[in-house]
């Protein structure tokens, strides 16, 4: 019998519709160091934010040293000894790096008065143990990322943590303070202390832990020690499933180039260069922060940009949203929700937001013209609605979406990029639009796909783009296409 | 079938002011069993009177919400166009010039204010607290801290005449709610301040220009303020200095009486209207019924935060 240090039985977590882990049985050694792998959206972030107590599985139990931690506040984990470094530190950023680290818990005189003397002494004792020297009176605000993570080892550190979670510590730091940190793991290890590892980076998880666990659409594939394992059997083991044969994409005739970027940068991207022709779907393939979204951010006129943009055989720099509306280009963003409808609206109102001008007539929009727009719309996208009169934060994700799309496609573009168009919809609603966007390019519009899941890009596009790290890191074409092609271009380490 | 559908759509449009009505319908009976006089025709026309100038400013109030935004210098831009109408009037120049004058520089404070939100990002509480204090103090100065009186008669008669039964004032705000009306239900830009106001990121997506429909929001606002410079100096007779302090309370009052969510992107131009009747009423009513002025503030409060309180339930029972 293992000696579990945390135990989750039968967990499930539910957001509305949609299932992010279905009931997850597993365990942690006590004592190891474990990389929890997985694509996006199999689960990772949801089973962190459980463990940590921030959210509530819907059902099951967690069992933290032979408790239940299921009814405690995040606080209370926290007391337990269960701590979490993020990606991106949560920390007071005007608060200096001492108060940050007794947040919550400071030192009392008499149970009222801070006592920072007391505090400062455990700190420095603390320091010399790890060896993380930091200013215990700078703000926070002045670190670095890297020396922002070294506070949170400190705060997990000083509240005697016996399983600390990392979530992607490594994604913005160089690689001495990626060494830096790895030593640290090694010797929270060595104090006895159980770490969970979260990384896409195959090489640190090879380098830096004893364990794997493979995460796959929000269920439990396997445990196992790592030297089971090669680089390529942890890839295949992540993607697991088949390329789904419930869509085919239509043969289209695919025309001239429409649009060629050359070596566009930003503060974020580094000479990214692609072409795009009528007709056809390019994607673009990447992690969560590899600089997709950017990318779509230029070309609908978000940000600021050097390097060129031929579109129509004309120079394109768009200024503004409305400037790439008026020249063509529309953007279904990512985040439907903040980007993409005005909630307080109703479905009439969203679709012809960005018409009104067309449907004008001399000062006044035309109730009547509006309304049948709007209907002809509906009709077509098949948006489920009780009318034209419904609020759209009353639809479905999915409904919501076709929304989004039906004001664009009523501007009669030609080119539309869709970021993450299928996120947070359920099946059906996406085959439908997968359907949608066949029927797109099949009049002639083009479509440039930003997504993280691989069956969408393998079964709808005509080439792919890998990316990493704002750069571009390969292009794939369709008889080239597999996921293990594509994820192996984007997670190899250069 | 169709006829009957629309008329459907009219109730359901319509059930959205039933609360607002029920409170005047309920504070119409009150006053009217206190005091007898309270519901005659001359004292209704007074209501209308006394709310047409808060009702004005109350209107670009709650236009400048619904864009999710406020502009605490409505006052002080009131003070200021009424003071200008009067310098320029009382200097025996025509009227009409000082009319345009007065409009012209409610506009213009009310497109600065516009243009400090939408392009240093200060927020507009803040802005338009410091604006405040910047335009009533040129008021002060431009003025000399003295009343302007000697204005000649066509100016007030402005404010003493009437048009049928109706005064003069109140058929000018009758005038300023329909144009609204027909400005944010049936324009392009009345749709861009609601869409603003709801979500401005989404807005923005959607290919409108944010902060011009931001500033164009505030110079709305500043026109109206200007307007009920003119009333309220027509009224008055004279222009005071100190003229339209506070009225921003009562125009965020009026607003928010009238179902203009603070939220931003919700709320109607016939709301709005009912709000600054139902203030006129609570005004005027208690008045009648013999409670002093200082009553008259604790009721005013009160019924705001039942009116804004109310709209708060509804929305989480709708969530």
């Amino acid at each position: 019998m293992a000696d579990y240090i945390i135990q989750l039985k039968d967990i499930s977590k539910n957001y509305g519709g949609i299932q992010a882990l279905k009931d997850i049985t597993l365990g942690f050694e006590r004592g190891m160091i474990h990389a929890l792998l997985g694509e996006n959206g199999a689960g990772k972030s949801t089973l962190i934010r459980s463990l940590s107590g921030v959210e509530k599985p819907t059902k099951g139990d967690i069992i933290f040293e032979g408790k239940s931690t299921l009814k405690l506040s995040p606080k209370q984990i926290h007391d337990l000894g269960i701590s979490t470094v993020y990606q991106e530190p949560m920390q007071a950023p005007h608060m200096s790096v001492l108060e940050n680290i007794y947040l919550g818990r400071m030192e009392k005189k008499g149970g009222v008065w801070i006592d920072k003397k007391k505090m400062r002494e455990k700190l420095l004792r603390l320091m010399e143990d790890t060896e993380i020297y930091l200013d215990p009176d700078t703000g926070i605000c002045k670190l670095g990322t890297a020396q922002r993570q070294m506070v949170e080892i400190l705060k997990a550190l000083s509240s005697d943590a016996k399983f600390v979670i990392f979530d992607e510590p490594t994604s913005s730091l160089t690689n001495d303070e990626t060494e830096i940190l790895f030593n640290q793991i090694k010797s929270m290890k060595k104090r006895g202390i159980t770490v969970l590892y979260i990384s896409h980076r195959m090489a640190e998880i090879f380098e830096l832990c004893d364990r794997v666990t493979i995460f796959r659409d929000g269920m439990y594939i396997e445990s196992n020690y790592l030297s089971e394992y090669t680089s390529d059997k942890l890839i295949q083991t992540m993607i697991g499933r088949e390329i789904g044969d419930w869509f085919y994409k239509k043969e289209v005739k695919i025309g001239d180039e429409i649009l060629s970027a050359e070596k566009i940068s930003t503060g974020y991207l580094k000479d990214v260069s692609f072409k795009l022709r009528k007709g056809e779907i390019i994607g673009f393939a990447g992690l969560v922060g590899a600089g997709r979204t950017e990318v779509a951010k230029v070309l609908f006129g978000l940000d600021k940009f050097t390097g060129s943009i031929m579109f129509e055989n004309e120079q394109y720099h768009p200024k503004s949203p409305r400037d790439a509306m008026n020249k063509g280009v529309v953007l279904v963003p990512e985040d439907r929700k903040i980007e993409g409808v005005v909630h307080t609206m109703n479905v009439r109102e969203n679709i012809t937001l960005p018409n009104l001008k067309a449907l004008k007539k001399v000062l006044f929009v035309g109730r009547k013209r509006e309304a049948g727009m709007g209907r002809e719309m509906m009709e077509r996208l098949k948006i489920k609605a009780s009318g034209l009169r419904q609020l759209v934060s009353n639809l479905s994700g999915g409904n919501q979406q076709k929304v989004v799309f039906a004001k664009w496609l009523a501007t009669e573009p030609k080119i539309m990029i869709l970021d993450e168009p299928t996120r947070g919809i359920d099946v059906g609603a996406k085959a439908e639009i997968y359907r949608i966007i066949s029927d797109l390019v099949e009049r002639g519009i083009s479509i440039i796909l930003m997504s993280s899941e691989m069956p969408e890009l393998i079964a709808l596009c005509d080439g792919i783009y890998t990316m990493k790290d704002g750069k571009i890191t390969g292009s794939l074409d369709r008889r080239e296409f597999s996921e293990k092609a594509i994820l192996t271009k984007i997670i190899e380490e250069d | 079938m169709k006829e009957k559908s629309k008329r459907l759509a009219f109730i359901k449009n319509a059930s959205q002011y039933y609360g607002l009505i029920i409170i005047l319908i309920l504070m119409f009976a009150g006053f009217s069993i206190a005091n007898k006089n309270f519901f005659t025709l001359d004292n209704l026309i007074a209501i209308l009177k006394q709310s047409s100038i808060y009702g004005v400013i109350g209107l670009g109030m709650g236009i400048l919400i619904i864009n999710h935004f406020y502009d605490l210098s409505v006052g002080a831009i009131l003070g200021m166009s009424g003071a200008v109408l009067a310098m320029i009037t009382s200097s025996g120049l025509p009227v009409v010039l000082g009319v345009m004058a007065a409009l012209v520089v409610g506009t213009i404070l009310g497109t600065l204010n516009g243009i400090g939100v939408a392009f240093t990002g200060i927020p507009a509480f803040i802005l338009t607290m410091a604006t405040t204090q910047v335009f009533r103090g040129l008021v002060y100065i431009i003025t000399g801290g003295m009343p302007i009186s000697g204005l000649p008669d066509s100016l007030l008669y402005f404010g003493k005449g009437y048009v049928g039964i109706l005064p003069i004032a109140v058929v000018v705000m009758i005038i300023v709610y329909i144009i609204s009306y027909i400005f944010m239900n049936y324009t392009e830009t009345g749709r861009n301040i609601f869409a603003t106001g709801g979500n401005s990121v989404a807005a923005r997506y959607s290919g409108i220009n944010v902060k011009w429909t931001v500033i164009l929001t505030f110079a709305i606002s500043g026109f109206l303020a200007a307007i009920g410079g003119i009333l309220l100096v027509a009224k008055l007779q004279s222009a005071q200095p100190a003229m339209g302090n506070s009225y921003e309370m009562d125009a965020i009052a009026a607003a928010a009486i009238g179902g203009v969510s603070l939220d931003g992107g919700e709320g109607s131009v016939l709301g709005m209207f009912l709000g600054a009747i139902i203030l006129g009423v609570i005004n005027n009513g208690m008045v009648m019924v013999g409670f002093d002025s200082y009553w008259q503030m604790v009721a005013k409060g009160v019924i705001i935060i039942l009116a804004v309180g109310i709209d708060v339930y509804r929305k989480k029972l709708q969530s």
